[in-house]
């Protein structure tokens, strides 16, 4: 009997916990969770249909070069938009499967991001260092044969972001990952990154430092 | 206890039997859980019943409302809709709606009927044409305009210039449902058909290529609850809070890799880095944050960001919530407080 008044008191509950979500990720998926850093984040939409961005992404013009509109496809890297990128989060990301990579500086990826984004800068990969690219790749499931070589079978497939489509750093971290070896068919390129994010009002987070020196 | 408790429906239903739950104590509590459990579940019953039936009436109100607006807007072409929309409320609610309108803004709504019968002048059909009854004419031109005016103005008054757009619209509509019900009839002569066709395709041109103003259009779907609507969906996490996670785990081992001195020197070297962490900076000066305390105003928080209160307008501009409701700001409330421009062109330079 209690079990049974239980039971309706979740439904019940369940029904009116239930939002109504008005902007939803499609017409049938209202929002999905991932974990970042161990928190559950939940990746949805600003529900305020009057909202606009502010300052924040808005800035139309910077110098070109090296701030340049880049094509939709380079290198023959493939390129995904938001939906694609949502799924990849909900089922590569999700099951550990891939990653979701912020390509810009630490700094750019403190203020904000992806939910479930890692911060692998640009930078990393044009440092020509065998110690560096060798440390990397085992970190994405890459595994150093004796002869120097890579075993990409278990590598992970990586999603590439960066700020936005005048952003040049995840197209540069791409590059040279396939350039050192990893196999195309495994790196996603987000051309439209974090500004097409932001402008479609979808979930950010904001990583804090474990620890805050001033 | 366990055998009553088991076999509900004797307790409820046989009135045959004597009832036996009276005797002991433990019975008794049971029949009081029992009828509490009853009341749980008839309020739930009606919470779900209101949940259902405000989402749905909700949602039909608005569906009736987004038809004609798009019916006039978006499909202006397609006369049948317009036309049911007009013709489908019964002659009660039509007169309703006339008054509505009028109260809203009885100036605009007479005056909309003057100009329709203008353009009605304008665009005459042949008399040849056998019309409609008067009075369903009357009718159907009086729910137009009402549905035109309330549709297109949302409450607000019209300028002229609206007033004649949709005074056109409207009585080329008319004049379109003039040559439909003659489409109907029996009796046509090859002329008529050639004057009808001649005016639906003239109609159409001029219903293409009007450019219908649809900025006054409410969307019909616009969240309207109370509950305050989280704009900026962002959301803090601390770094490796979950040391276990796997996707901590792997950012911390990149993060190690990052602080190897080649990486840091790559870093300072590059020029487009350097151009980076410009941003950067003035992305985190950008993002800045003031809460409110007690005794703030608008402009002393301004004097605070800015060194000048009159700069107040910066702040109430960059935050959705103050524009909606300039008049309240609260003490916890988060600002967004945007970096000065001249900051940022002095990082530019």
């Amino acid at each position: 009997m209690k079990k049974l008044a239980i039971a309706f008191l979740t439904l019940a509950g369940v029904l009116y916990s239930s939002e109504n979500v008005l902007v939803k990720l499609t017409e049938d998926t209202p929002y999905i969770n991932i974990k970042d850093n161990g928190v559950n984040v939940k990746i949805s939409r600003i529900q305020d249909t009057a909202n606009r961005l502010n300052d924040d992404f808005t800035r139309t013009s910077r110098l070109c070069p090296p701030h340049c509109i880049p094509k939709i496809q380079i290198d023959g890297i493939k390129t995904i938009g938001e939906l694609e990128l949502i799924d990849f989060i909900k089922n590569k990301v999700y099951k550990k499967k891939g990653i979701l990579v912020d390509a810009r500086l630490k700094g750019a990826y403190r203020l904000e991001t992806i939910p479930g984004a890692i911060s692998i800068p640009f930078t990393v990969i044009q440092v020509d260092s065998k110690k560096i690219t060798n440390s990397l790749f085992k970190a994405l499931g890459a595994k150093v044969q004796s002869d120097g070589s890579y075993d990409f079978a278990n590598a992970k497939e990586l999603a590439v972001f960066c700020s936005g489509l005048w952003c040049e750093s995840s197209v540069k971290l791409a590059k040279g990952l396939i350039e050192k070896g990893y196999p195309k068919d495994k790196v996603l390129w987000y051309r439209d990154g974090l500004q097409a994010w932001k402008l479609l009002g979808l979930t950010t987070v904001v990583h804090k430092a474990k620890e805050v020196k001033k | 206890m366990a055998d009553k408790g088991n076999n509900l429906d004797d307790l409820i239903g046989s009135s045959s039997q004597p009832i036996i739950v009276q005797e002991s104590g433990g019975d008794k509590k049971f029949l009081y859980t029992l009828i509490i459990i009853l009341v749980v579940l008839f309020i739930i019953a009606l919470g779900v019943i209101a949940f259902i039936s405000g989402k749905y009436f909700g949602n039909k109100d608005s569906n009736n409302e987004q038809d004609i607006a798009t019916a006039k807007v978006s499909k202006p072409i397609n006369s049948t809709n317009i036309q049911k929309a007009a013709a489908t409320p019964a002659s009660k609610t039509i007169k309703e709606e006339i008054e509505v309108a009028k109260n809203s803004n009885s100036n605009s709504v007479s005056e909309l009927e003057k100009l329709v019968q203008e353009q009605e002048q304008t665009t005459k059909v042949e008399p040849k044409i056998a019309k409609p009854k008067p009075v369903e004419k009357k009718q159907k031109e009086q729910s137009a305009i009402a549905k035109a005016a309330s549709a297109a103005t949302g409450g607000k008054a019209l300028s002229s210039e609206e007033l004649a757009k949709i005074a056109q619209l409207v009585a080329q509509e008319l004049a379109k449902s003039k040559t439909q019900t003659t489409n109907t009839s029996s009796t046509q002569s090859s002329k008529d058909d050639a004057l009808i066709a001649s005016l639906q395709s003239a109609q159409t041109d001029t219903l293409k290529t009007q450019n219908v103003d649809t900025s006054n259009v409410k969307d019909s779907k616009v969240n309207t609850s109370s509950k305050k609507v989280d704009t900026f969906n962002k959301v803090v996490v601390k770094e490796q809070a979950g040391g276990d996670d796997e996707i901590a785990k792997l950012s911390s081992e990149i993060d190690s890799i990052l602080q190897s001195s080649e990486v840091a020197d790559k870093e300072k070297s590059l020029k487009y880095g350097k151009e980076l962490k410009q941003e950067i900076s003035s992305r985190e000066r950008e993002m800045r944050f003031i809460v409110v305390r007690q005794g703030d105003t608008l402009s002393s928080l301004a004097y605070k960001a800015y060194g000048r209160a009159s700069a107040y307008k910066k702040i109430y501009q960059a935050n959705p919530d103050l524009v909606k409701n300039p008049n309240r700001i609260y003490i916890g409330m988060k600002l967004r407080v945007p970096v000065d421009q001249e900051y940022i062109k002095q990082q530019g330079n």
